[in-house]
C-alpha cells in the first residue's frame, strides 16, 4: 500500500470513527447487554446467574407468549389500512382539492398529540357509557352498545382504530412527499394520452412512489411490533387477560411489574428484535423484487 | 524541651478537636421518597411547604441542627420500586423510602437495612404491624421497615338508596352471602345498580373477593397454594368465591360494565350505585359527595358457614418506610423514621392523610374522632381484621388474578379453569 493510500485510509477511518463509536455505545452495547441478560435470571438486583436458554424455553412454553404474538400479527391490519387512507389523503391534497390547506393541517393534527392522550381519549370514547355507545343508544341500536374493551375482537378493533387515526396524517405527509417528487409533466402527458384517474393511479403513481410505500410499510410494521406500548397501556392495559397484550407491552410487564423478571423481559426483547429483523429483511426482499419489476 | 513537647501536643490536640468540630458541624442531607401515606391528593394541589409532612420534617430538622431532609413526593408503584432498585444498585437511591409491605417488600431485602437492632423497645411496643415488615413473616426474621398508615376496607353504601329499597342496614345489615344477594335483588327492583364493580381497577377483587376467599380458605391455604404445596384447583374457597362473584354479574346485580369500568367511585358518589367497596382511603371523598347522613359502611357479610378467618374487614399495614443499605447516614435515617412514626407525628399526619396510624397507643380522642361514627366504627372493627392478600402472596400470582378476574366475571373463563391456570403458573415459576 502506498503512503498516499495509507493516509487516505487513515483519514477515512478517522472520519467514520465518531459515528461507529456512537453506534457501538448507543446501539451495540445495549443490544449486547440485553442478549447477555436474557441468559440470566436477573431480578433487577443482585441475582444474576447464568441460566442458558432457560428463559427462552420457559417463554415458548407459555400460552401468553403465543397469544401476545398473535395479537401483534392481528394488529398488522392497521398497516395496509393506514397506508391506503394516507395515500388517498395525499392524492386529495396533491390534486389541491378545495380546502386542501386546512385539511393538510387537520389530518396531521393527531400526530402531534401524545399517544397516551390519544389512548385515553379512545378509552373514554369506547367506554360503556362513552360517546360511541350513547350515540348507538340515541340511534335506536342499544343492543350494539356493548363493553367494547371487555372482549378481544372489539378491544383489538378499538386499538387498531386508534392506530390508524393517529397515523393518517403522517402517512399522508409521507406520500405527499413521494408524489411531489414526480415530475408533473408525467401526469400531464398521461392525461393528454387519455389516461383516466384510475389508470394514472395504478400505472403511474403507485409504481413511481413504490419506494416511499416500501419505507412506510417497513417502518409501520416495525412500529406495530415495538411502538404500541402507550396505546395498550392507556386503552386496555393489555386486558382482558392477555387479549390485547402486545410483545412490547409484555416486556414492560415482565420487567417493571410482577416479580421484576428482568432476565425474562430481556429474552422477550431479544425475541422481539429477531422477529422485527426477520420481517424487515423479508419485506425488503419482497419490495426489491416488486420495485425491480416496476422499473 | 518538655515545654516545647507540651506545646506541640497541645497544638495537635487543638487541630484534631477543630477538625472534628468542623466535621460534626458539616451539614447532612437525608433524602426521603415520600408516598401517599404521608400526603393526600388535596395537599398535592398545594405548595409542598403547606403539607403536613413538610411541617413534621421541619420539626425534625429543628431538633437536629445541621440536618436537612430532602422530601421527594412519589407514588408507590411497581414502577417506583423498579426505579428504587436501579438507584440502589448505583448507590444513589434515597436514604429513606416509602414502600409496600409483605411480598412487595421482601424481594428488596438485599438493598434495605435490617432494623432489628435499631428499633427501640418503645417503638416495638407501641407500633403495630411489625409482622407485615418482617422478612417472609418469619417470627425472628429481619425487620426491613417501619410499618406506617393502616388502611381498612369493607363495603360502603348509599343509605338513601338502601332505604328506598325498604331496608335499613344500620339496624339490620345482611349477615350472610344469601342475605346479601337478596338485599341486592331488592335494590335492583328500584331501578338502581345494586353493586358497583370495577373489573379493570381491581378493587372489587382487592377488597371483597379476596376477603371472602381468606375467610373461607384461611391464610395457611393461601400460602400453600402460592408455594405449590396445595392446588388452587382443590381450593373450594377460591372456586366458590369466584363463582359467587360471577353469579352476581350474571344475575344483573352489578353494573353492566363490571369488567371494564374505571369510574365506579364517581358513579357511587353520584348515587348511581347503591353499594360498592371502599376503605378508609376513599371514604372521606364518598362521605363528602353523599353527605355524612347518606354514607354507610358495612362490614363484609360472611360467605362461609365455617369461616377459617373470623373478621369483617380487610386491611392492615399496607405501607411502610425503609432505609437503603447504601445510606451513609444510617443512624440518622433510623432516627428520622422513628420520629415519623412517633405518636405526635402520626396524630399530626392523621389530620391530613386518610389512613389510620399504625400505633397501638393512639385513642379516638387523640385523633379527634369522637364525633365521627364512621371512623369510630372502623377503629373498633380494626381490632380484628384480615390482612391484605396481595401483600401476602407473590406479586406475579396476584397480578394474574387481577388480569383474569374480568374474564371470570363475564363468564369467558370458568373459575375451575382459572384455578388450573394459577396452578400451572406456580409450577412454571418453580
Amino acid at each position: 500500500m502506498t503512503d498516499r493510500k495509507r493516509k487516505e485510509l487513515t483519514i477515512s477511518l478517522l472520519g467514520i470513527a465518531p459515528a461507529v463509536l456512537v453506534l457501538l455505545v448507543f446501539r451495540a452495547y445495549p443490544i449486547g447487554s440485553v442478549i447477555w441478560n436474557s441468559l440470566t435470571n436477573w431480578d433487577g438486583l443482585f441475582k444474576h446467574d447464568f441460566i442458558g436458554l432457560r428463559n427462552y424455553l420457559r417463554i415458548f412454553r407459555t400460552d401468553y407468549f403465543w397469544k401476545t404474538l398473535a395479537n401483534c400479527f392481528i394488529m398488522f391490519i392497521n398497516v395496509p389500512i393506514q397506508i391506503v387512507i394516507g395515500l388517498v389523503v395525499s392524492m386529495l391534497l396533491y390534486e389541491k382539492t378545495p380546502g386542501w390547506r386546512f385539511f393538510r393541517s387537520l389530518y396531521y393534527l393527531p400526530q402531534i398529540v401524545s399517544a397516551v392522550i390519544v389512548g385515553y381519549l379512545f378509552a373514554i370514547f369506547f367506554s360503556y357509557d362513552g360517546p360511541v355507545n350513547e350515540l348507538l343508544r340515541f340511534a335506536g341500536a342499544p343492543k350494539l352498545a356493548i363493553e367494547w374493551l371487555g372482549r378481544r375482537p372489539t378491544a383489538i378493533g378499538v386499538v387498531i382504530t386508534a392506530l390508524i387515526w393517529i397515523n393518517i396524517g403522517w402517512q399522508g405527509v409521507l406520500m405527499l412527499g413521494g408524489l411531489s417528487s414526480i415530475n408533473p409533466s408525467v401526469f400531464e402527458s398521461a392525461k393528454m394520452d387519455g389516461a383516466n384517474f384510475f389508470q394514472r393511479t395504478f400505472y403511474i403513481l403507485l409504481p413511481m412512489i413504490g419506494r416511499v410505500i416500501e419505507y412506510s410499510f417497513i417502518y409501520s410494521v416495525a412500529w406495530t411490533f415495538t411502538g404500541l406500548f402507550p396505546f395498550i397501556y392507556s386503552i386496555t392495559n393489555g386486558g382482558p387477560g392477555y387479549d390485547t397484550t402486545t410483545l412490547d407491552f409484555l416486556v414492560y410487564q415482565k420487567a417493571f411489574r410482577e416479580d421484576s423478571a428482568l432476565g425474562e423481559a430481556c429474552a422477550l426483547a431479544v425475541i422481539l428484535l429477531a422477529i422485527v429483523s426477520v420481517l424487515t429483511l423479508f419485506q425488503r426482499r419482497l419490495s426489491d423484487r416488486a420495485n425491480s419489476w416496476s422499473e | 524541651m518538655a515545654m516545647k513537647r507540651f506545646v506541640l501536643l497541645l497544638s495537635i490536640l487543638m487541630i484534631i478537636t477543630s477538625v472534628s468540630a468542623i466535621a460534626q458541624a458539616k451539614p447532612v442531607t437525608l433524602t426521603f421518597w415520600c408516598g401517599s401515606a404521608y400526603y393526600n391528593s388535596d395537599e398535592a394541589k398545594k405548595p409542598q411547604s403547606e403539607w403536613a409532612i413538610t411541617k413534621i420534617v421541619k420539626q425534625f430538622e429543628a431538633l437536629n441542627p445541621g440536618v436537612t431532609v430532602d422530601v421527594t413526593p412519589i407514588e408507590v408503584s411497581s414502577e417506583t420500586i423498579a426505579k428504587f432498585k436501579a438507584a440502589a444498585i448505583a448507590k444513589n437511591g434515597p436514604d429513606v423510602i416509602e414502600l409496600w409491605t409483605g411480598s412487595y417488600l421482601f424481594p428488596l431485602k438485599d438493598i434495605l437495612v435490617p432494623l432489628n437492632k435499631y428499633i427501640s423497645a418503645e417503638d416495638r411496643k407501641n407500633i403495630s404491624g411489625w409482622d407485615a415488615v418482617t422478612y417472609n413473616f418469619e417470627k425472628n426474621g429481619d425487620i426491613l421497615a417501619y410499618p406506617i398508615g393502616n388502611n381498612y376496607a369493607g363495603l360502603v353504601y348509599n343509605k338513601a338508596l338502601i332505604k328506598a329499597a325498604g331496608m335499613d342496614w344500620d339496624k339490620n345489615p345482611p349477615k350472610t352471602s344469601e342475605d346479601f344477594r337478596t338485599a341486592l335483588k331488592k335494590i335492583k327492583e328500584t331501578g338502581v345498580v345494586p353493586f358497583g364493580f370495577d373489573g379493570s381497577k381491581g378493587r372489587i377483587l382487592h377488597y371483597a373477593t379476596i376477603y371472602w376467599w381468606v375467610e373461607e380458605s384461611g391464610y395457611e391455604r393461601l400460602v400453600t397454594n402460592a408455594n405449590g404445596t396445595t392446588k388452587y384447583e382443590d381450593d373450594k374457597g377460591f372456586i366458590n368465591l369466584m363463582t359467587y362473584m360471577r353469579s352476581l354479574y350474571e344475575d344483573g346485580l352489578t353494573n353492566a360494565d363490571a369488567a371494564t369500568s374505571v369510574d365506579y367511585d364517581s358513579k357511587f358518589s353520584t348515587g348511581k350505585y347503591a353499594v360498592t367497596v371502599g376503605g378508609v382511603n376513599n371514604a372521606k371523598a364518598f362521605e363528602a359527595a353523599l353527605g355524612p347522613e347518606n354514607f354507610g359502611f358495612l362490614p363484609f357479610p360472611s360467605m362461609s358457614a365455617r369461616p377459617k378467618v373470623k373478621a369483617s374487614i380487610i386491611g392492615g399495614a399496607g405501607n411502610c418506610v425503609a432505609i437503603g443499605n447504601y445510606s451513609k447516614n444510617r443512624d440518622l435515617a433510623v432516627k428520622f423514621v422513628s420520629f415519623l412514626s412517633s405518636k405526635a407525628s402520626f396524630i399530626a399526619l392523621t389530620k391530613s392523610v386518610t389512613t389510620f396510624p399504625a400505633r397501638t397507643d393512639v385513642t379516638l380522642d387523640d385523633l379527634g374522632w369522637t364525633n365521627d361514627p364512621f371512623r369510630q366504627k372502623i377503629f373498633e372493627l380494626s381490632k380484628n381484621f384480615a390482612f391484605w392478600v396481595d401483600n401476602s402472596i407473590p406479586a406475579y400470582q396476584y397480578d394474574e388474578m387481577k388480569r383474569f378476574f374480568p374474564n371470570i366475571l363475564t363468564g369467558r373463563l370458568s373459575p375451575q379453569d382459572f384455578a388450573k391456570q394459577m396452578d400451572k403458573l406456580v409450577q412454571d415459576k418453580k
